[in-house]
């Protein structure tokens, strides 16, 4: 019980920070951070644990965004105080989608299975690219919004906090060593008795509800969603945070989500004009951190709260 | 007394191949019996369709009265029959225990709702399954001398001990039948021979049935109690081991005919 009271405390602490003496634009930084960090997250369940390489989170993403972005304008008077409610609704529609998707494509193993997730999202985004009621290419504008920066900082942080939590905790029970067994060898794990497509479809299923979560939030945050905003490079960039965070491990995705939303913006300040060396320097950080680091910064460990706190107490 | 698995006709072919043609025995349970034959005879192939990795064309599979022939592999591990690999598939980066636990849990938790929430919120019950579950692993790890090995990684282990931890994960799936796909492949004599010791000792402690494959001779002729030889996908003789020894379709079978 302890170490959530100091972890509630240094969130706290980091909110008052963030509100007082940081302007607006740190603070949307922030929030985009998180939301990096749930959608890692959320591909990291299923590409991390379970070795089901998944490519269509974007279109998970969008699918959350437009239900709770939708939800909330036309059916709950546009008043922030549902957002969790819309956000709750999001995740729980990705999840049904990612459900009928699961069926027909746990069939396949590896590339194809990210062919078939990476066709999923590009037809999520061809028909909102074709559905005039929610905007079309324009896009849906006007999407209820937190009136104040702690408003969101505290959702945000509850969402990302059980996210992490609930993957963190399924990850080690009996639910997670399925997944492990399953990645390592799937042949082997369906001899022990071991249901494969099941477990890999529930993975997928939990993994999509992260993602529509992710997504929900994400509208409320920005304001504005258009088809666009989820194409296939938005589902290669949580693919990126998921790797550079070392796939399996769940605490190395939120690391990974904050050095890699936050150092773009810190480049930021490097010379542009005919050359723009931020677009140079970043991919060569990148590359330089998979030379360095090729199974991710974590590998498949944890960072131990506990045993860092308890370090520093002493 | 009715065997507690009947293989009837079986029969399966790929492309032009007939690679078991027509094969039929049976293992009485509390038997050891072994089942050989020269390379490509197709004694993993029938091994493959016992456990459900390939459907046969014809035939039937009867275990315990039960008609398993079109279970997949893991609904025949449900019935009772576990089996290991002739390459070793451990689940390599996990732990020794973990490899154990793996097996020994789907017993355990079959995914309902209770078990999602207990381990959502980390109840006591949960706590208890999980203590409980452990302790039987480490119990059955304990046996086999592998305890001290627990918390390493299981490709860390030497050969003969990966081995040793295959049958251990079968068996922490309370199996009836056990079915040993070559457990002495690229093992030397003294390996070999505390193998001979294991398999025993298995069939004694846990009462098992156990169907094993094996090109070892020596090993066959010492612990098999009936021998069912292929050649070729065809059953050429089903005996005991002596009189395996001397038949002549299975000396032809292994070494050619005899010009005379």
């Amino acid at each position: 019980m302890k170490k959530y009271f100091i972890f509630l405390f240094l969130v706290i602490i980091l909110g008052l920070l963030l509100n007082f003496f940081l302007n607006s634009y740190i603070q949307a930084i922030f929030i985009s951070f998180i939301i990096n960090a749930i959608m890692a997250l959320s591909l990291n369940f299923i590409t991390g644990l379970a070795d089901q390489f998944s490519l269509g989170h974007a279109g998970l993403m969008a699918i959350g965004a437009y239900t709770s972005a939708v939800l909330n304008k036309e059916f709950l008077n546009d008043n922030w105080m549902f957002i969790p409610v819309g956000v709750l609704m999001a995740g729980i529609v990705a999840a049904l989608i990612g459900y009928l998707i699961s069926l027909p494509s746990f069939r396949l193993k590896g590339d194809y299975l990210a062919i078939v997730t990476l066709g999923m999202a590009e037809i999520v985004r061809v028909v909102l690219l074709n559905w005039n009621h929610v905007g079309g290419p324009r896009g849906y504008n006007a999407i209820t919004k937190f009136p104040d920066f702690m408003y969101a900082y505290a959702f945000a942080i509850f969402l990302l906090f059980i996210s992490f939590m609930t993957m963190h905790r399924l990850k080690f029970s009996w639910f997670g060593r399925n997944l492990w067994a399953i990645n390592e060898d799937d042949i082997a794990a369906e001899v022990m008795g071991l249901n494969v497509a099941k477990t890999k479809r529930r993975a997928f299923v939990i993994s999509s509800f992260f993602a529509g979560l992710g997504g929900g939030f994400y509208s409320h945050h920005l304001g504005y969603i258009s088809p666009g905003s989820f194409g296939f490079i938005v589902s290669v960039q949580i693919l990126i945070v998921a790797v550079l965070g070392g796939l399996g491990s769940l605490s190395g995705s939120i690391l990974a989500a904050l050095i890699l939303t936050f150092l773009p913006e810190a480049l930021r300040s490097l010379p542009t004009g005919t050359i723009d060396v931020r677009m140079i320097v970043f991919p060569i950080l990148l590359i330089l951190m998979m030379i360095l680091r090729p199974q991710g910064l974590l590998g498949r460990n944890e960072i131990n709260l506990a045993s860092i706190i308890a370090r520093f107490g002493k | 007394m009715t065997p507690l698995l009947k293989i009837e006709n079986l029969s399966i072919q790929f492309g032009g191949l007939k690679a078991v043609d027509d094969v039929s025995f049976h293992i009485n349970k509390s038997e050891l019996l072994g089942l050989i034959g020269p390379n490509g005879a197709g004694k993993t192939t029938v091994f493959n369709i016992i456990s459900g990795f390939y459907k046969a064309d014809s035939g039937l599979l009867h275990f315990e009265d039960q008609n398993i022939t079109l279970a997949n592999a893991t609904e025949v591990n449900h019935f009772g029959l576990a089996r290991t690999f002739q390459n070793i598939r451990l689940f390599k980066s996990l732990s020794v225990l973990e490899n154990v636990l793996v097996a020994a849990q789907q017993r355990k938790h079959k995914g309902y709702f209770s078990d999602w929430f207990s381990s959502l919120f980390y109840t006591k019950t949960h706590q208890k399954v999980e203590y409980n579950l452990e302790k039987e692993c480490l119990e059955l790890l304990r046996i086999f001398e592998l305890d001290q090995f627990a918390k390493e990684m299981a490709s860390s282990l030497p050969y003969g001990a990966q081995r040793k931890l295959e049958i251990v994960r079968a068996l922490a799936t309370k199996p009836k039948l056990l079915m040993l796909d070559e457990p002495a492949a690229g093992m030397n004599h003294q390996e070999t021979d505390e193998l001979n010791k294991l398999i025993r000792f298995i069939k004694e402690k846990f009462n098992l049935t156990i169907l094993l494959i094996e090109h070892d001779m020596k090993l066959v002729m010492n612990i098999c109690d009936r021998i069912v030889v292929l050649n070729r996908g065809k059953k050429i003789a089903d005996g005991l081991p002596h009189n395996i020894k001397n038949s002549t379709a299975v000396i032809e079978a292994y070494l050619g005919k005899r010009k005379t």
